[in-house]
């Protein structure tokens, strides 16, 4: 780009292409002049085009609007071969990428210690095993691998693990490789299983490497609460709740048939700024008015202008991404079970390891950052909102917000497998609707929560007779 | 049947309210065990009201706080117990 006073040849100019004489010079052949084919760049006898210079007097009764006009105008105007600037870009729309692929690629994941790719995953221990030599070690810790410790009030812009990066639709789900064993061809769908079984030769191949589709996160959250603990507490709910319980459901149900599932959430961090006012009250005077016949309460109240102004840093909201799960409606499904189980330890986190998987179910991840960026935002909205709550005990009478907004200043997205023991039971009414009833335990925390289909004849007529020991001791009383 | 009853109790604590707010239409709370005992034990069961509370659950904090707290104005014999249109524990973005 030149500027107003560049010296009157630019550095492109070439001698012999003509000598411009001012804005708007060109070489334009006369109408009758025979038409020549342009030399292409590369070729024997091209020619650059001459530089256009503007003289800086142009520029003696202008404005500095002028002058910037003039240097975009330049700057549209395009750059011969080799003469564009080398131009850094301090900021750009795209999001930073924290690498957490490690340049892994899908196959065998050996034992550092004997060269077994049979691993399994202690889950008392958290840690990983060698089937073979019994060797143990620990996953590495991704907050620290990643630097996701690093303050979030230091956060800008978007800021993206790789393995939440978009999914590409025409991505593969189902992934062949070649065995690096043996090299037969061995086929894992990654919509529910990251490891698969070499049939010719036993290796176990596991998908590690980071593709579009979903299936392989930044991080995963291990497996802490046994099978036998979730069992206990999954039958403990159940008995609480056998009374009213649908008969079939009674005469199927099964502890032992709990699933582990490894599920997709997005775990985000919010560097936000967020202006809050409107009015609050606070009571002065409590007193009764009104003739003997009709008294009634009234209160005096003092209205004050309240106005809050922060930086709010949240830290590990965690949202699901698979979209079956993240479809909430009570009145369809019971996905609110599995969201009721939340929070997870997501400080725990380690790098991404197929191994971890090993006995257990995996979900793929199919919802992108932008899909759920708003509902991010929003709870992060609500979260400032409760972390307000302690500021505002002067007003007894409450507070209402005319004016709220929230300004994401930086975020950082995680994705990562979280572990949830899952009970699922489905249920066809008579009416023809079908419902899929879940109990779910936290694989982590314990947190216990379930939907248990109900008798509904067996409950109305328990609501009727306490109707009617309610009515008589009504009667009884009055 | 149930929404009669609620109704019959209803009326009954309005009129027994009037009557000098001594508490009589207590009395008449039992008419609600059949719809009570219902709710409870259907919640219970199915637990359609349960959800994460991310407000509540997600671990923040607040940095650089700036608040402003100035009284404009004072209402007199006002019998509504609250600010009207109170949002401070309004939660916005919850799944459900």
């Amino acid at each position: 780009m030149s500027e107003p006073n560049a010296p009157q040849q630019g550095a492109g100019a070439q001698p012999g292409a003509g000598t411009p004489t001012g804005p708007g010079a060109t070489n334009v052949p006369g109408p009758d002049a025979p038409f020549n084919p342009p030399i292409a760049y590369g070729e024997p006898g091209y020619q650059a085009p001459p530089v256009e210079v503007t003289p800086p007097q142009t520029f003696d009764d202008k404005t500095w609007d002028d002058v910037k006009e003039a240097r975009r105008e330049e700057s549209n105007a395009g750059y011969a071969p080799g003469e564009a600037p080398n131009v850094e870009y301090e900021q750009h729309d795209g999001p930073e990428v924290i690498a957490t692929g490690n340049g892994h690629k899908s196959g065998l994941i050996k034992c550092a210690k004997c060269g077994s790719t049979d691993i399994g995953f202690n889950v008392v221990k958290g840690a990983l095993y060698c089937n073979f030599c019994r060797f143990e070690w620990q996953g590495t810790s991704a907050v620290t691998a990643y630097h996701l410790n690093a303050p979030i009030g230091e956060l800008r812009g978007l800021t993206i693990g790789s393995g939440s990066e978009n999914i590409v639709p025409d991505t593969d789900v189902v992934v062949s490789f070649k065995c690096s064993a043996c090299g037969a061809e061995v086929v894992v769908d990654t919509a529910n299983a990251m490891q698969a079984r070499c049939h010719w030769c036993r290796h176990t191949l596991s998908v590690s490497e980071q593709m579009p589709n979903g299936a392989v996160p930044d991080a995963i959250l291990p497996f802490s609460l046994p099978k036998e603990e979730a069992v206990k507490r999954i039958q403990d709910f159940v008995d609480s709740r056998k009374f009213f319980a649908l008969r079939k459901f009674k005469a199927e149900f099964s502890a032992e048939n709990v699933m582990g599932v490894y599920l997709p959430y997005m775990i985000v961090d919010v560097n936000a700024r967020m202006n809050m006012d409107g009015v609050g009250e606070h009571k002065v005077r409590t007193y009764q008015v009104g003739s003997e016949n009709n008294r009634r309460t009234v209160y005096d109240a003092d209205q004050y202008r309240v106005a809050r102004s922060f930086e709010l840093h949240v830290d590990d909201l965690t949202l699901e991404s698979a979209a079956d799960k993240a479809d909430i409606n009570v009145h369809k499904n019971t996905n609110n079970i599995i969201n009721s189980i939340m929070p997870f330890d997501t400080k725990q986190i380690v790098e991404f390891d197929p191994n971890y998987l090993s006995g257990f179910s995996s979900q793929r991840r199919d919802t992108n950052v932008e899909g759920i960026a708003g509902l991010a935002a929003g709870q992060a909205q609500d979260i400032g909102r409760y972390q307000m709550l302690p500021t505002l005990k002067h007003y007894d009478r409450g507070v209402r917000w005319d004016h709220e907004s929230l300004e994401v200043v930086g975020e950082r997205w995680i994705s990562a497998y979280l572990p949830v023991w899952l009970y699922s039971y489905y249920e066809k009414k008579s009416n023809g609707n079908e419902l899929l009833h879940y109990i779910a335990v936290n694989g982590r925390t314990g947190e216990t929560m379930g939907s248990i289909p109900i008798n509904m004849g067996k409950l109305f007529a328990a609501a009727a007779v306490a109707q009617v020991v309610g009515t008589i001791a009504t009667i009884l009383i009055w | 049947m149930l929404i009669e009853i609620s109704h019959v109790v209803t009326e009954a604590s309005y009129s027994a309210s009037s009557d000098g707010g001594n508490g009589e239409w207590l009395k008449l709370l039992p008419l609600l065990s059949g719809p009570a005992y219902f709710m409870y034990m259907y919640t219970k069961y199915r637990n359609k009201d349960k959800r994460h509370h991310h407000e509540r659950e997600t671990a923040a904090e607040v940095v650089n706080l700036v608040a402003s707290d100035e009284k404009f104005h004072r209402i007199t014999g006002t019998s509504s117990t609250r600010v009207q249109g109170e949002n401070s524990k309004a939660v916005k973005a919850a799944r459900n």
